[in-house]
């Protein structure tokens, strides 16, 4: 089992701070999703993991080793994370060159390739694949040692959906069946349905992280016909009670289990106990701060501008 | 062994495009200019005096400068791209501790200079050879001459892959690394030369005179060893920074 961690880590470019006392732990067995907007420090975090770059302070470690330091870093772990590919090249010999440095078998290369979909286009020079070939390619790089880990930069950009969902059900597979997969991704609704767990980074600093189904309910939504004593009985215990339309209560604060026994003890009947989400891209937006509705104002009529004119 | 797999992973990777070919065809074309000179030059008395005798033969043939020119670009263009297009990426994962990395680069670019050095000499002598015919004199080179003839271009052409290996590491940007090795390898020897004149026993021209037999200020090890300095100079440098940078 390699569980990543990461442990106060920080890395300035001049001025620039790139990753700020970053501190998470991805654990063996799920799909961690590790978003952020552009510049966050999600590259450069990685790159450090991989000891690509160095922290300025803080350290980065796969099992409990850095990555330098693994016995057999190519067959513990997989690595998607920029397009690192010759264009005159054929996708075969990328591959062969790969498996020679790391001393795999070539004979996992046609393995690979067949196993993304890329053997009939092999021989082909990979700067005529589409992006979401290169994509497959650098999959079948990263899998070339058949490695626990997995550290994938953005791995489903350019994928059809076909591709996307192939790439989910392997993800989803190699997790389930111990592996670590760490993966970075601007795609919010790919990220929903593939990832466990999420590590939401901006400007370098840890915004959140945990599990996404807890992460995502935002209160318990509460349908009764005696709204106002339940709200004032939740209150008394600490929990936060919004009303929303028809009477209904949205709790925050208290388990649902709670919620149900304190009603149940105050003799109030419930018409629906059950947990409210927030979409992933609503909770991106307000975590990263940018969670302004982006509204475009609505053009007066011109009627209305004209006499707005007078 | 770890490192006997990078190299052969680097001589993959120069075998996969198409530079050795684009190299190939430059060594073509000189070999051809140099024989085209033969069946066409003449001295400013209009005689074939150039190829008259064995040595002018092997002054002729004496390919190692532009064996370490070639070589020097060759060496700059394969380290270079490696950045360029983010393929030491995967290197430096396979060997996180780079120098293995790094040296199974150097070995790489090095045999291919080598190669690129022996060929250019063996196509120059070959091309004299069949263009003496039209001129009044034969082939007087010895058997001798000429192994040593090819034996410094391929020893110049070594040296000089592996500079142009150190200045690609040094500068990572195709483009300059090319202007660095035109820079260290044309510019900078005669300018040395014209500000310090005892220097030119060290410039590559000269110590290629040396190494294919035809005379010099120093002695055939000393050049040998300047030659090697020549080229590990700029490798031990770009070798030192590339474990100190990141890899962006």
């Amino acid at each position: 089992m390699y569980p990543l961690n990461v442990e106060h880590m920080s890395k300035n470019y001049g001025d620039e701070v790139a990753v700020d006392d970053l501190s998470f732990t991805v654990e063996p067995g799920r799909v961690t999703g590790f978003l952020g907007p552009n510049g966050a420090g999600k590259s450069t975090t990685m790159k450090i993991l991989l000891d690509l770059a160095s922290a300025d302070r803080g350290s980065a470690t796969i099992g409990g080793t850095r990555y330098r330091e693994l016995s057999d870093p190519a067959r513990t772990v997989g690595v998607i994370l920029e397009h690192a590919y010759h264009p005159a090249r054929s996708g075969r010999n990328h591959l062969r060159i790969l498996a020679d440095a790391t001393g795999i078998p070539q004979s996992r290369v046609d393995e690979m390739l067949e196993l993304v979909g890329l053997t009939h286009a092999s021989d082909r020079a990979a700067g005529a694949y589409s992006l979401g070939m290169r994509q497959r390619l650098g999959l079948a790089g990263a899998l070339l040692g058949d490695p626990p880990v997995l550290v994938l930069d953005e791995p489903g950009n350019g994928l059809d959906p076909q591709g996307i969902r192939e790439l989910r059900d392997l993800l989803r597979s190699r997790a389930a069946n111990g592996g670590t997969v760490f993966v970075s991704s601007h795609l919010l609704a790919e990220v929903e349905h593939l990832a466990d767990e999420v590590i939401v980074v901006h400007r370098g600093r840890l915004v959140t992280k945990g599990v996404l189904s807890d992460l995502q309910q935002t209160g318990v939504l509460v349908r009764t016909p005696s709204p106002e004593p339940l709200r004032r009985i939740l209150e008394s215990t600490g929990a936060t009670v919004q009303i929303r339309e028809h009477g209904a209560l949205l709790v925050s604060g208290l388990p649902i289990t709670d919620i149900g026994d304190q009603a149940c003890a105050a003799g109030i009947a419930l018409h629906e106990l059950s947990p409210e989400s927030g979409s992933l891209e609503d909770l991106f937006l307000a975590w990263t701060g940018n969670n302004e509705p982006s509204v475009v104002p609505i053009q007066p009529a011109p009627a209305e501008r004209e006499v707005a004119q007078t | 062994m770890t490192w006997l797999r990078l190299v052969r992973a680097e001589l993959r990777k120069l075998t996969t495009t198409k530079i050795p070919w684009g190299f190939l065809a430059v060594l073509v074309v000189l070999s051809a200019v140099t024989a085209a000179a033969v069946v066409w030059g003449t001295d400013a008395d209009g005689s074939k005096g150039f190829v008259s005798t064995a040595e002018d033969q092997q002054s002729l043939t004496a390919f190692g400068a532009n064996a370490m020119i070639i070589a020097g670009l060759f060496g700059a263009i394969a380290v270079s791209r490696e950045y360029g297009h983010g393929t030491v990426v995967p290197t430096f994962l396979a060997a996180p501790r780079r120098h293995r990395a790094v040296l199974a680069q150097y070995t790489a670019v090095l045999l291919g200079g080598a190669l690129l050095g022996l060929v250019g000499a063996a196509l120059t002598v070959a091309g004299v050879a069949a263009a003496l015919p039209t001129t009044d004199y034969g082939f007087l080179m010895s058997a001798g001459a000429v192994t040593q003839v090819l034996a410094a271009s391929t020893f110049m052409g070594a040296s000089g892959a592996v500079l142009g290996a150190g200045i690609g590491a040094i500068v990572r940007n195709m483009g300059g690394a090319v202007t660095g090795a035109v820079l260290l390898l044309l510019v900078i020897p005669p300018l040395a030369v014209q500000l310090a004149p005892e220097a030119i026993s060290w410039v590559p021209g000269a110590l290629v005179g040396v190494l294919s037999g035809l005379g010099g200020d120093v002695a055939m090890l000393t050049a040998v060893l300047v030659v090697v300095i020549w080229g590990a100079v700029p490798a031990a440098v770009g070798l030192v920074l590339v474990q100190r940078r990141d890899v962006v």
